[in-house]
């Protein structure tokens, strides 16, 4: 009999996703830290074209592309002489559950139905859950979630028992967990347990599933608007929605549309942390998984990310909880739009960022999410209060996580923070070498090449970065002497 | 304590990782606690409150714990309005100049 402990279901993981995902992450792998991304992008071998028709068929995608007339309008109030891009906002709530989650649970539930598979599996706290769970009633297969609920005194987050609620709703068996990461690892026992297919979010076909995304922005904007949006601007959690946006606008030619993440700003909170668990107002779409997604992207539920965000990321910013929940009150008083809140992370990074393009540009946000009870922002908040939370009206710089939520006392005061990515792309180059056991003279040819195109950098940067992580590890050794 | 009858939809709880069990790295409040579970499914015996139960859930899985609930009902809720955003629209429109 298999054991069953933590570090034996662990210990067989590459076994398990083998078969639950029908994909061989060793044939990717090169010698040293490198693999064949694009090689294992294609395994599945689905084009774009039958991406879209598997979505067609069960009504996922198409999402309308609305222009937000009130809101340019109040951000070229506040903008420059000759400033304000136009906001349009990809309305991918219109989705059959509410989110653009439905786009990667799509292709996996086509997938697994497709090799016989009886049910799927994902250990998700967001609106993956749910998408799954639909996707899969579609194509006649069962569903378990696992999420990760409630704190050690059994208190749930709001947000997260909305998902349960509809996770149920759509007749999915969902196991909650307390606060930890090895929900993955009750993921592992169910997988092996039932045989069934692991709808990881971070597998090929989750990725081309968002593909669509990116194409029908580019479709949208030429047909619609007569060209392309100067930038799309994308809430970034886990890496998938930029990876996918922007492959996607390649795909459709679109490569000068300029791909910039944002984030909701939770610095100090940890995500594997109980006691912060309950503090924070926004559980995705933040920098608690935004910024260690990025800078080491296997980290995820399989052996090899799809989503790699430093890819595709041009630009990253962060905006305050307090923003987003203003830019959120405002979207419904001054569009009809009740939407989010997390999904308007985009939105309130974009009312700032318009404000520096030019009137006559306008920018793109990918997405919107449905909202609900528990995942409003009067939810939110009433539970941030709750918590010990302060809720004021002030100057949106002095937001700290956990500690207070402060709403801008006048719309100019919001901002999209510029996140250095230089440090990010060290830091991803530092774990892949940190998680290989590898120095700088173990890496080959294929090696530098694969970094550099992980941080959509030259060469040049990459052998300057492992000079430099050298010389501060000689350092480190001396003053450890 | 209350019984509850076989064949009723109820909450079961249970400890999958004690804490000398638990994930390396994880920050020390969480690395102190049980990973706990909860799950949902049909009653197989009749049970109280509190005692361990098993159950078989909507996929068939049979699984055990200490019985929590009867069908517990969802209690996450709207809140209340926010203060600070009443009138935010008038607001937010009273910017916009003449030349839109």
């Amino acid at each position: 009999m298999k054991g069953m402990s933590y570090a034996e279901v662990m210990a067989r993981k590459n076994e398990i996703m083998k078969k639950s995902l029908l994909l061989d992450y060793d044939r990717f792998e090169g010698k040293g830290l490198s693999f064949d991304y694009e090689g294992m992008m294609n395994q599945y071998g689905y084009s774009l074209d039958e991406i879209r028709r598997i979505q067609r068929e069960v009504s996922v995608g198409d999402t309308p592309l609305i222009e937000l007339r009130n809101l340019t309008r109040t951000a070229r109030a506040l903008a420059p002489k000759g400033k304000g891009a136009r906001i349009l906002l990809k309305d991918e709530a219109a989705n059959p559950s509410g989110s653009f989650k439905d786009r990667r649970a799509s292709v996996s539930c086509f997938f697994a139905a497709s090799k016989g598979f009886q049910g799927v599996a994902a250990a998700t706290s967001g609106n993956y859950g749910a998408a799954l769970a639909s996707q899969a009633n579609i194509r006649n297969l069962k569903t378990i979630i696992v999420q990760e609920v409630f704190d050690s005194l059994g208190q749930g987050q709001p947000e997260i028992v909305e998902k349960t609620r509809k996770c149920e709703a759509y007749g999915a068996e969902v196991i909650q967990t307390s606060v930890g990461p090895e929900l993955f690892y009750y993921l592992l026992r169910v997988l092996e347990e039932t045989g069934w297919f692991n709808a990881s979010l971070y597998t090929p076909l989750s990725i081309a599933g968002i593909e669509t995304i990116g194409y029908e922005i580019a479709e949208q904007c030429r047909e619609r608007h007569g060209t392309l949006p100067a930038a799309v601007v994308v809430t970034h959690a886990g890496g998938g929605n930029i990876t996918g946006t922007a492959r996607g606008l390649r795909k459709a030619g679109a490569e000068e549309v300029k791909v910039i993440g944002a984030s909701v700003n939770l610095e100090g909170l940890h995500m594997a942390s109980d006691r912060d668990f309950n503090l924070k107002s926004f559980t995705t779409g933040h920098t608690g998984f935004g910024v260690p997604f990025a800078t080491w992207p296997d980290r995820s539920d399989v052996p090899r990310n799809a989503a790699r965000s430093l890819r595709y990321m041009e630009q990253y910013v962060t905006v305050n909880q307090g923003e987003v929940f203003y830019i959120t009150e405002a979207l419904a008083l001054l569009e009809g739009l009740e939407r989010g809140p997390a999904g308007n992370t985009a939105l309130t990074a974009a009312f700032a960022l318009a404000q520096e393009y030019d009137r006559d540009d306008f920018i793109v946000v990918q997405e919107t999410e449905y909202t609900g009870a528990g995942k409003h922002h009067y939810a939110q908040l009433a539970f941030a209060r709750e918590n010990g939370i302060s809720v004021e009206t002030g100057d949106p710089d002095s937001e700290i996580p956990g500690k207070n939520i402060v709403f801008p006392s006048h719309p100019r005061q919001i901002r999209a923070r510029e996140v250095d990515l230089d440090p990010l792309r060290i830091s991803l180059v530092r774990n892949a070498l940190k998680n290989r056991g590898l120095s700088r003279t173990d890496l080959s040819e294929d090696d530098l090449k694969f970094l550099a195109d992980d941080v959509a950098r030259d060469r040049s940067f990459i052998e300057k970065t492992l000079k430099e992580l050298d010389q501060a590890s000689e350092k480190a050794q001396k003053g450890g002497s | 304590m209350e019984n509850i009858e076989k064949g009723r939809w109820v909450q079961i709880e249970w400890t999958l990782l004690k804490p000398e069990e638990r994930a390396e790295h994880l920050p020390p409040e969480t690395r102190k606690v049980p990973l706990r579970m909860r799950a949902k499914g049909l009653l197989e015996e009749k049970s109280s409150l509190g005692e361990t139960a098993s159950i078989v859930t909507v996929n068939g899985r049979r699984l055990t714990g200490t019985l929590v609930a009867e069908n517990p009902p969802y209690t996450h809720s709207f809140g209340a309005q926010i203060p600070e955003f009443i009138g935010l629209g008038t607001f937010l429109r009273s910017l916009w100049g003449e030349e839109e």
